[in-house]
């Protein structure tokens, strides 16, 4: 199933598909699709990209996926041990990527991706977008989407142009708080030509705008429905929202009139198991037919134990964590300190101690074979004369501060990874105190307050560079909690998001990597790998993980039971 | 002036003769000899092994060491960050008796007073405070001890303030049915007469004489307030890593139950046996108080 072959490449186990889709989520519009050789991450320096691109489709090479169609058994109950507490449920707003975990199979958006991060409008791509055809204008100031037709809403209207104008003025008014408004941010208006024609009017060019209707965050609405969207979300995917229990269990129920193929369940049933040991013991029990994210010290022995019982996938990068540090505030004010910090921290410790190895270090946060990583950039090594001198260089002393780490135990090796680098800190004479949150009182404090010192957080599907870059970093980044502030990045950026082009946009996104990794807003520490697991009876393992590697996407689940 | 303190020294020798017969009554009690055997041998190990082992050592990690079982040079085994657990387990009674006692001491400084207050007076003010009291009560003490820590943040420190009020009740009852019984006692009427201020008769004439019970509720105190706060720490609203406490490694312990199952044994012990010393001595010096039990004690005037 897996190989165990932890090598320097740090891709750790991929399936073929995994691999695959690895190498080439660079998606280069256009050109066909960028590989690097595998190991790009490690040692090949950004060296040895090579065209490709030629004769694959998305689910090819999937030997354990290409199933019969008339082999698929229809019914049943999936039941899900999910590794997070979902959060806010209005698919616009909420920031968590639980929360999307969860919805991503009850809202489309209208932008279809393949495995490969190619945009698409093939109704059977991993994750199929609304729109059956667009036109981009030259100028790229206007878009103009065709909407499939026959697709309905869970609650029973038809989809049609004003719904998606609804959506995105919805997105695009402050109001909502959409996490995703600045997708908008040249938008000047979005007009409905007929029930299935919707065209978007760009004031200036915002060359990712194709990509980013793709996430999960830009999902299609009905028209008015956002005041109920957080009580009772209402999308076009193939499972209608039925219940939840914050913090304990949901429901989904297979929606009959899905437009595409399937549901095959009847219904998944979601159990909120923050514990990782406890959702391990779940499906080796029996309770529960899907897991995601094994124990980080079990991942080993469950891949290996060469069991039918249960079956696993592992890809990566799952997630991309990160030290954070408030900028707004003494000592992190000073970019000096900050340098100083990621000297103090050994990395590769960190992976080791609190991953349990199942992950890498890495120095910037896109995708390891994207075309917009910088390769140039590397962890800084731990250094405590180097860590001294900026110590000394800073406006502070290293020892007139006791802070406080804030760590949340929704994520338990986070809790391990402050404990590892309080060490560190400790030996660079930085005194360091812990104190464990609650997943939302991490949320509330450190993310919506801002009010914390230092922290940490990791990240998921941040495959798209505009993303990215923009939501985390830029002054007014929606993820920007932590009050970086800079000119010189958020010029990068900008002009990243109005060149002509993405190869254009390439050296723009590597030149902000540079700034952060010099300005050190934050220390970036490491990707972590993703894992599943699954009874055997579970079937279409290979189509649960949606391409951003994140969320789930049940649509094409089934079970083989009698 | 000279009856004052005639009255005072006299009063003095009735409770010294109290307590010395308490003392004996105690030695005589098998259960309260245990316990206290096991607490001074706690208190030996709390003051013992800072000196012995430092936080650093006992912090100090070794990922390529993890989960290495009991041997001769990890005697406890080591956890996963590859800390040595005989050092952690070691420091942690100090962590758990400071926890017991700091938290029992601000239980009674405030819940005494207030009960002995409330027996003595009586009337209005006894209901105010007990109806109070009652309504504290209601609410299991976990769960308050939890809101607590929840709203004004989760350090060590702070369990012990919300054990300390959340333990303010039980000292509180306590102590207010003893002083009603001590309040009747002859020299309590005879510090009336002499026209003491109510204050001086409840701090030195009828608190001092409703010790005992107090004890009792004191011991047993601690040993809940020590299995409380292991419990908070477990839930993350307790001590904070690195700190060597017992609920600490437990919480951390329950991820690696079946790869490293000394790390959870050796701090469930010592919380066990911290637990068990408390309690023991609290029963002990409970059979000795009680009226009914044949102990020479239990007959306060010959």
């Amino acid at each position: 199933m897996t190989d165990d072959s932890d090598t320097e490449d740090g891709t750790h186990a991929p399936t073929d598909v995994d691999r695959r889709r690895f190498l080439r989520a660079t998606g280069l519009a256009g050109a066909g699709g960028v590989t690097a050789i595998a190991g790009c991450a490690g040692g090949g320096g950004g060296e040895g990209e090579g065209t490709d691109g030629t004769g694959e489709t998305t689910d090819d090479g999937t030997p354990t996926d290409t199933v019969d169609p008339d082999d698929i058994r229809e019914g049943g109950t999936l039941v899900w041990g999910h590794s997070e507490v979902t959060q806010n449920l209005d698919i616009h707003q909420t920031a968590t990527a639980s929360t999307g975990r969860f919805l991503n199979s009850v809202y489309d958006s209208l932008v279809g991706l393949t495995r490969d991060l190619e945009l698409s409008t093939d109704p059977n791509v991993a994750s199929a977008g609304l729109a059956s055809d667009w036109e981009v204008g030259d100028d790229l100031t206007t878009y103009t989407f065709t909407l499939r037709e026959g697709v309905t809403f869970h609650d029973g209207t038809e989809l049609t142009a004003e719904d998606v104008k609804y959506s995105y003025d919805r997105i695009a008014d402050p109001d909502t708080g959409a996490i995703m408004q600045f997708v908008f941010g040249s938008t000047e208006s979005v007009e409905v030509e007929d029930d299935y024609t919707v065209v978007i009017n760009q004031s200036e060019v915002y060359q990712p705008l194709l990509r980013q209707l793709a996430f999960s965050g830009t999902s299609i609405v009905p028209a008015d429905s956002g005041d109920r969207l957080g009580e009772e979300p209402v999308g076009t995917g193939p499972f209608r929202f039925v219940t939840r229990q914050q913090g304990n269990r949901a429901e989904l129920e297979a929606f009959d009139d899905y437009w595409a193929d399937g549901p095959y369940l009847d219904a998944v049933e979601e159990r909120t198991v923050t514990d990782p040991d406890s959702r391990l013991t779940g499906i080796q029990e029996g309770s529960y037919d899907l897991i995601n994210d094994i124990p980080l010290d079990d991942i080993d022995d469950v891949t290996d134990d060469g069991s039918d019982d249960v079956e696993t996938r592992t890809w990566s990068p799952l997630s991309w964590a990160f030290l954070n540090m408030n900028n707004d505030e003494p000592p992190f004010d000073d970019a000096d300190f900050r340098k100083a910090v990621d000297f103090c921290i050994d990395k590769g410790a960190l992976v080791e101690g609190a991953l349990f190895g199942n992950g890498e270090p890495t120095a910037s946060p896109s995708f390891p074979a994207s075309a917009f990583r910088n390769e140039e950039i590397s962890p800084r090594e731990q250094d405590f004369d180097r860590a001294a001198e900026l110590f000394e260089q800073s406006d502070y002393a290293v020892d007139e501060f006791d802070l406080t780490f804030k760590v949340t135990t929704n994520y338990p090796w986070h809790v391990d990874a402050a404990t590892i680098m309080q060490q560190f800190f400790q030996q660079a004479g930085l005194s360091v105190e812990i104190q464990q949150l609650q997943w939302s009182d991490w949320l509330s404090q450190v993310f919506a307050n801002r009010d914390f010192t230092l922290s940490m957080v990791n990240f998921f599907t941040f495959w798209e560079p505009a993303y990215l870059y923009t939501s985390l970093w830029t002054s007014d980044g929606s993820f920007n909690f932590r009050g970086y502030a800079s000119d010189e990045y958020d010029r990068a950026v900008a002009d990243a998001a109005q060149a002509s082009g993405r190869e254009e946009a390439v050296p723009l996104y590597r030149e902000a990597q540079s700034i952060i990794h010099e300005d050190v807003p934050d220390v970036m520490l490491w990707f972590r790998d993703g894992t599943l697991a699954a009874k055997d009876t579970v079937r279409g393992l290979d189509t649960i993980l949606s391409p951003n590697n994140s969320e789930l996407d049940f649509g094409r689940v089934w079970m083989d039971q009698p | 002036m000279a009856a004052e303190t005639g009255t005072a020294r006299f009063v003095d020798e009735y409770q010294r003769e109290r307590l010395r017969r308490l003392a004996r009554a105690i030695r005589h009690n098998t259960k309260a000899v245990v316990g206290l055997g096991i607490i001074l041998g706690l208190v030996v190990l709390a003051v013992a092994s800072p000196m012995l082992i430092s936080e650093e050592a006992a912090n100090q990690m070794n990922v390529q060491d993890r989960f290495a079982s009991p041997s001769a040079e990890h005697p406890f085994g080591t956890d996963n960050f590859g800390r040595d657990m005989l050092s952690r387990t070691l420091l942690g009674v100090r962590i758990s008796l400071y926890v017991g006692l700091v938290s029992v001491a601000i239980a009674s400084a405030v819940g005494v007073p207030l009960g002995g207050l409330a027996g003595y007076a009586g009337g209005a003010v006894d209901d105010a405070v007990m109806r109070t009291m009652d309504v504290l009560m209601s609410f299991p003490p976990i769960l308050v001890a939890m809101t607590i820590t929840a709203v004004i943040g989760p350090t060590l420190n702070n369990a012990i303030l919300a054990l300390g009020l959340v333990y303010i009740p039980y000292f509180a009852r306590v102590t207010r049915s003893e002083a009603i019984s001590v309040s009747q006692e002859e020299f309590v009427e005879a510090a009336q007469a002499l026209g003491e201020r109510d204050s001086y008769v409840l701090f030195r004439e009828v608190l001092p004489n409703a010790a005992a019970p107090i004890i009792v509720q004191a011991s047993i105190s601690i040993s809940f307030a020590i299995l409380a706060a292991a419990g908070l720490s477990f839930l993350g609203l307790g001590a904070q890593p690195p700190t060597p406490s017992w609920g600490l490694m437990l919480q951390q312990a329950k991820q690696y139950l079946t790869q490293a199952p000394w790390m959870a044994i050796f701090p469930g012990l010592g919380i066990a046996v911290t637990v068990l010393g408390f309690n023991l001595f609290g029963d002990g010096i409970r059979d000795v108080l009680d009226p009914d039990a044949s102990t020479e004690f239990g007959v306060t005037d010959e």
